[in-house]
């Protein structure tokens, strides 16, 4: 009980300390808020234009694409600011040495580095006006989703951040090979740059890539097409549920041969 | 400078591979989309292969116009950590630099945009010979405009240390505006109409579809980015100069 509580502790601590360093910079983060709220506006002038050019594509009305690309944002600030910011804390501090001093902490390094790393205010703060207007206009009642889908969808969501997560975790690590991995972690903008696409219509090709490249077509085309009841939920939520939890040994497997790595160079 | 900025390619080649792949990946997942936009709406209502040769062509001629705005990312940076108090004490333009170091790190994707470009007329039909009057005074706006969104941008930064996150906001306005995200022809008629009395279509849209071979702007549309490129350019330089006079002042 007492681990459990230390651990609650450590992990309060590192959130604040991080949060207090996000709120240090409050011009950026008036910027930030505007620079989503004027990427939102751009995007839904996309959607009206495509929807006033096709009518419909693919079984989504304006109305099903409105909440493919709320489940898509939401899951794109989550993997942003929860594992992109943790990674680039991780390439940081390997470049300069801190990582050797986070390695004798004695807590658990991982949780604590994604912890200490993740924008907790910015995400909160800043994304949520986007993501409320973007639910405002929404006509929820049209949608057809049943408390059975919407939970399915869910799994494939979480799943889809999860296989994000050793993605990004895969661009970080040659940090511990060459010493830099900036410019490979980047790449999380481009491969995240778009997945609003309608997955069971995806050449079979593009659903192979979007389970071991592109994530955010999982986390946004997926999950929202389980929600919705427009592809064969069962499948598609077995399918990626699947590949998640392979990822999941995957970058454990990863962290362990990063630290060997690290450890056998460094000291 | 460029070329010194170019060496960091031979320390860490995982930043060519990375450099590369990122373009890749852009180009495919607007590809996909776009063609299952295409495939699965109304007959007629989207021509897939027209869009992606635009798409090919429009994002291929970012990086020769900085268009995405690192220059002015660069330039909030160098102001924030004081690197510009460097530059100052130096023979060397304060306003050049950036573009310098910008060009020398950009070189995957200035090939890569090249490549893009090519790929894009092979595509989509190329320039044509009604298009070639065009070109010098299109080309003109679009090097005008960019130079002086970037200055502008940049200066942001003399006047908060937290302006990254103001060029963002920009670059976000922008990409839609000027029609990266969709082609301009392609939107309501009515919509297009007010676009164009915006310096954003004459910023790289015109350009595109000059090289895209389709379509061609229209003259007035065309003398309305000249008049937006000579304002901003002189009120970028003036702010500049604002700008780096108060920075003089307590920066150094």
């Amino acid at each position: 009980m007492s681990n459990v509580l230390r651990g609650f502790s450590l992990a309060f601590a590192a959130f604040r300390e991080q949060a207090r360093a996000e709120k240090a910079h409050i011009g950026n983060f008036w910027f930030g808020v505007l620079s989503k709220l004027i990427y939102n506006t751009m995007f839904l002038l996309f959607i009206d234009q495509l929807y006033a050019r096709v009518g419909h594509f693919a079984g989504y009305s304006k109305n099903d694409f409105l909440f493919l690309y709320l489940t898509s944002q939401l899951g794109f600030y989550i993997c942003y600011y929860g594992i992109f910011f943790p990674m680039q804390r991780l390439v940081q501090i390997v470049r300069n040495g801190n990582f050797d001093l986070l390695l004798l902490k004695p807590v658990p390094h991982r949780s604590f580095m994604y912890i200490q790393g993740m924008q907790p205010y910015d995400l909160i703060f800043t994304a949520a006006p986007s993501v409320a207007i973007l639910a405002f206009l929404i006509n929820w009642g049209t949608l057809q989703i049943t408390l059975g889908s919407l939970l399915l969808g869910l799994v494939v969501w979480t799943s889809g951040i999860v296989i994000c997560n050793t993605i990004v975790f895969v661009l970080a690590l040659p940090v511990f090979k060459t010493g830099d991995a900036t410019d490979t972690l980047s790449t999380f903008y481009s491969i995240s740059s778009i997945g609003q696409m309608p997955y069971s219509h995806l050449p079979g090709f593009l659903k192979i890539a979007a389970l071991v490249v592109f994530p955010q077509i999982i986390i946004a085309g997926a999950a929202s097409e389980v929600m919705l009841m427009k592809a064969d939920m069962i499948g598609v939520t077995t399918l990626i549920a699947t590949v998640a939890v392979v990822s999941i040994f995957a970058v454990n497997l990863l962290w362990r041969y990063a630290l060997r790595n690290y450890t056998s160079v460094s000291s | 400078m460029c070329w010194f900025e170019a060496q960091r390619f031979k320390a860490y080649p995982f930043e060519i591979a990375s450099g590369i792949f990122s373009r890749v990946a852009e180009v495919f997942l607007y590809g996909a989309f776009w063609v299952v936009v295409g495939q699965f709406s109304p007959p007629g209502a989207i021509n897939a292969q027209d869009i992606v040769g635009y798409y090919l062509i429009i994002t291929g001629l970012t990086p020769f116009f900085y268009s995405g705005f690192g220059i002015a990312g660069m330039t909030v940076d160098m102001i924030r950590t004081g690197e510009l108090s460097q530059t100052l004490i130096r023979p060397i333009s304060p306003i050049v630099t950036p573009w310098a170091m910008r060009t020398g790190r950009n070189l995957i994707n200035l090939s890569f945009g090249l490549l893009q470009v090519v790929v894009g007329i092979f595509v989509s039909g190329g320039l044509r010979s009604q298009a070639l009057p065009f070109l010098i005074p299109v080309l003109l706006n679009t090097a005008a405009l960019n130079a002086s969104f970037n200055i502008l941008i940049g200066a942001v930064g003399f006047f908060t240390t937290d302006g990254r996150n103001a060029k963002n906001a920009f670059l976000h306005l922008a990409t839609f505006l000027r029609g990266e995200k969709m082609p301009i022809y392609l939107m309501e008629p009515h919509f297009a109409h007010i676009l164009m009395l915006t310096p954003f279509p004459a910023s790289l849209y015109h350009l595109a579809i000059l090289f895209h071979g389709n379509y061609l702007p229209e003259w007035g549309d065309v003398a309305i980015g000249s008049l937006w490129a000579a304002a901003l350019l002189f009120v970028s330089i003036k702010v500049w100069k604002l700008g780096l006079r108060k920075y003089e002042a307590i920066g150094i």
